[in-house]
């Protein structure tokens, strides 16, 4: 038997191992370190089933695997609540689901195979783009444990339900494929009959031969021209209607115009043809814009569903007995259960039991927040204490999680807007191009009348806006792909451009500059006591506790000889020392003092602080703090170096974010409202900052929407990731680097692909207004110019890292 | 040489055919997913027993 030697990730999915990792799993002979009982658990269950093959194919770690993963599987066994989604009928069920954490395609893999061969699922459709799983199951049987083989598998199931945009989505998806495809035939069909035009040209060619060819050729770009490039002519009519020019407009004249040039030439049966040309451009046009927006709505579909993270099901009282009803027939007033680790998804106020709540999405702070009887929770929020009963305020409508959606509508509209720079400059440029057209229609007509009609059309041909109007598109596409490979999702058109221009830095603190993970910093002892000893005690108490004040805690050896441990609901844990039979008490102040009145206060506020007392006597402050992500400190002083801005905003309270400031030595703003941080955005833009916003959390989401490129880093909401530009999908942040290397090397890039076209047009327009130009040659000049732009831009795939 | 002229047309008509199969894989959704296929098509493992693509998506 082999054994890996000393792996540092963990073989299952990919997370840092603990440093004292003892779990292994046995693939292949070969002993494999993993992290966590769960992906140990997983990896046998993988491997038991001879499906080892899913570890060799793989091209991205699956989702980690959640031992305390919700087990929703029993509802779906429901056919009433099934049928809200799926197609029950007398001969099948077709149940569509919302898989998350499928990451590659070997999950797909795995998925269908595990489906087929453990449950009576008759068939199984994975569509990997969207996340959907669709199952087939014969009417009689039982959806839940199809759901559970999904679930101990470590993905995320939900219900799929139809929602018009994704719908929509697809329609435009299609219909751009279709368009590309037909553009694509009719280029290569038109280019054949072109390049025997061109020999025949040269070698000389029987005129009704030629003739034919070009029959042949202009039935073939009409069609493409009215199938494939009819969104360049409405586009450009719409905004000729409000009297604005666009890159379109030039496109579509361009088209235009080499289009009826060519058919005047066949109807005459002499002088030049553009067929070629103009299939070639629509095609290559319609290419960029196809691929640059399927590298954004990737993953948006994903979050376009997942947005909506509350639970499905929410546990009601009614008529004195709990029912789970689906959460859109809750209404305000009624008696709700949630239970531990389940989010809630009401505004409501407790009416019985005492918990502690995570509001960290809204908050920014890392612990959880006590709740008693009367106290109101808020929805998205998530219960991580005992089970708690509710009495619902306010329709969800109402909710503070509703308002915060609203205020990322409003933040969508306010965003500033890079592209249309381009716009502008098409605008002009097509103004000049007329006019020289103009001219030197004019002019040859006094001189020569017969070369007018021609020289014009040469001058139109070269100046074709093809090369300008690729020039960004083409670049951005390139540089969203090279880093779509090094672990950062590209969610905007635009992102890269303003990402190059940005001057100011706005992070955010918890789960953005720190992890959410808690590390004990310091400990403060009575007089006489042992930083060892009382390390020991408290870890021996917090053993028995789940909270995340415990899990620091949880690594550490201990020996204390402890009895009748017992954990009291939002204030700390009590046991009694088995030895010298005192009384042992950790937890906050006042819980403490109840034993020991001589505590002194919490030695600052810049941390979380934890007491430890015993019957009559105080042994020790313990404080917690958060850790820097990886990599964190180098980002920053890096940036500095670049003279940049960098600031801090957050929800945090301004002891704790102080720390963290000062640590990184950047200046802060604490303590802010999810409104309050747009507001501070404002500010700066106005000052006329061009601002990059780093965020994870719901409140951070208005600040992301609004800021001039934003970027989520790994682990935030998916409200939050689907607000922004950037998505780094590795734990470390320095991912931000190769934001900024990709940023500036794609503005590079389309500078000099800028600068040609520019180049080119300046040159040819003149030559071509002078007659000097044949058409030929013009239309071959512009075909390689797009060329020259389109592998100018590919150039970028071969950036280092 | 005059055999061009019927060759011509002939491929003008292949096109018209190759471009109505086209759309007619599209519009069946068989480029809805391309990452998965492409993937599939390697993978000699997994048999040819899922769902028949296109009918089951519309919703």
């Amino acid at each position: 038997m082999n054994v890996e030697p000393a792996a540092t990730q963990c073989f299952h999915c990919g997370e840092t191992l603990p440093t004292d990792a003892t779990l292994w799993v046995q693939v292949d002979n070969t002993d494999r370190a993993v992290c966590c009982v769960g992906c140990q658990t997983v990896a046998k269950l993988i491997t038991g089933s001879a499906m080892t093959a899913f570890y060799q194919q793989r091209t991205n770690y699956p989702p980690t695997a959640d031992q305390q993963a919700t087990q929703t599987s029993d509802w779906y066994n429901d056919k009433t609540w099934l049928e809200t989604f799926a197609k029950v009928n007398a001969e099948q069920q077709e149940i569509p689901l919302l898989v998350t954490g499928m990451s590659c395609a070997a999950c797909a893999w795995i998925i269908e195979r595990f489906l087929r061969e453990q449950t009576e699922a008759q068939s199984i459709h994975v569509q990997l783009t969207l996340g959907k799983v669709t199952i087939h199951l014969h009417p009689d049987s039982n959806a839940g444990p199809v759901i559970d083989v999904l679930q101990r598998l470590g993905y995320g199931v939900q219900p799929w339900r139809a929602d018009s945009r994704l719908q929509q989505m697809r329609e435009d998806y299609r219909r751009d494929l279709r368009r590309l495809g037909i553009a694509f035939l009719g280029m290569m069909q038109v280019g054949m009959f072109a390049i025997a035009l061109h020999a025949g040209a040269l070698q000389g060619i029987d005129t009704d031969l030629q003739q034919l060819l070009r029959l042949m050729s202009a039935p073939l770009t009409l069609f493409v021209l009215a199938y494939s490039g009819r969104e360049f002519f409405e586009r450009a009519w719409q905004h000729l209607k409000h009297r604005t020019l666009i890159m379109d407009s030039s496109v579509a004249l361009a088209l235009a115009l080499a289009t009826a040039a060519s058919l005047w030439s066949t109807v005459q049966g002499g002088g030049e043809t553009y067929y070629d040309s103009v299939t070639m451009f629509v095609f290559f046009l319609l290419l960029a814009r196809f691929l640059e927006k399927r590298l954004r709505d990737r993953d948006l579909i994903q979050l376009v569903q997942l947005a909506d993270e509350l639970p499905e099901f929410v546990a009601v009282l009614k008529d004195q007995q709990w029912q789970r009803l689906p959460r859109h027939r809750v209404r305000a007033g009624e008696i709700i259960k949630v239970a531990t680790g389940e989010a809630i998804a009401f505004d409501a106020r407790v009416t019985s039991g005492t918990s502690i709540i995570n509001e960290s999405v809204f908050t920014g702070e890392a612990l959880p927040r006590t709740v008693l009887k009367d106290d109101v929770v808020f929805a998205g929020t998530v219960n991580e204490g005992a089970s708690l009963e509710l009495i619902v305020e306010h329709d969800f409508h109402e909710s503070r999680l509703a308002a915060l959606a609203q205020d990322i509508d409003q933040a969508r509209q306010d965003k500033p807007v890079h592209l249309q720079l381009i716009d502008q400059f098409a605008a002009r440029f097509i103004g000049i191009v007329l006019v020289a057209a103009a001219i030197t229609f004019i002019a040859w007509w006094n001189i020569e009348p017969a070369k007018a009609f021609w020289a014009s059309i040469a001058v139109l041909v070269v100046a074709c806006p093809c090369a300008l109007s690729l020039a960004t598109p083409a670049a951005l596409t390139a540089g969203n792909a090279w880093l779509g490979r090094r672990g950062v999702r590209v969610r905007s058109e635009t992102g890269l451009l303003a990402a190059a221009t940005a001057n100011h830095i706005i992070f955010d603190k918890t789960g953005t500059l720190t992890e959410t993970r808690l590390v004990i910093s310091s400990i403060f002892t009575a007089h006489g006591v042992e930083i060892d000893s009382a390390l020991n005690i408290a870890a021996a108490l917090q053993q028995f506790s789940s909270h995340p004040a415990a899990r620091p805690f949880h690594g550490i050896d201990h020996n204390a000889p402890l009895r009748n441990v017992e954990i009291i609901a939002a204030q700390g844990v009590e046991g009694w020392d088995g030895e010298r039979n005192v009384r042992l008490r950790l937890g906050n102040l006042n819980f403490c003092r109840q034993i020991a009145p001589g505590l002194p206060e919490r030695p600052d506020e810049n941390h979380y602080w934890i007491a430890l007392v015993e019957d009559g006597r105080w042994l020790a402050w313990i404080s917690l703090s958060e850790t820097l992500r990886p990599g964190t400190k180098h980002l920053v002083s890096a940036l500095k170096k670049e003279h940049l801005t960098l600031e801090i905003l957050s929800g945090d309270t301004a002891p704790r974010v102080h720390q963290i400031a000062a640590d990184l030595d950047m200046p802060f703003t604490a303590a802010l409202q999810p409104q309050k941080k747009l507001e501070e955005l404002k500010n700066r833009q106005n000052a006329g900052a061009t601002v990059m916003a780093i965020g994870d959390g719901l409140n951070d989401a208005p600040l992301l929407r609004a800021a001039d490129v934003s970027v989520a880093v790994a682990g935030a909401t998916a409200l939050a990731q689907a607000q922004a530009d950037f998505v780094i999908t590795e734990e470390s942040i320095d991912r931000l680097f190769m934001i900024r290397k990709a940023a500036f090397a794609t503005r590079r890039i389309t500078r000099q692909n800028l600068a040609w076209a520019a180049g080119y047009n300046l040159v040819g327009l003149p030559l071509a207004a002078l007659g000097y130009v044949p058409p030929w040659a013009a239309a071959l000049g512009m075909s390689a110019s797009s060329l020259l732009v389109v592998l100018n831009s590919l150039r970028l795939r071969r950036l280092k890292d | 040489m005059e055999s061009l002229y019927l060759l011509i047309p002939i491929a003008l008509i292949f096109i018209i055919i190759v471009a109505a199969l086209l759309i007619w894989s599209i519009n069946r959704g068989q480029y809805d997913d391309l990452d998965n296929d492409a993937w599939r098509a390697l993978n000699d493992d997994l048999s040819s027993k899922s769902a028949p693509k296109g009918d089951n998506d519309r919703n």
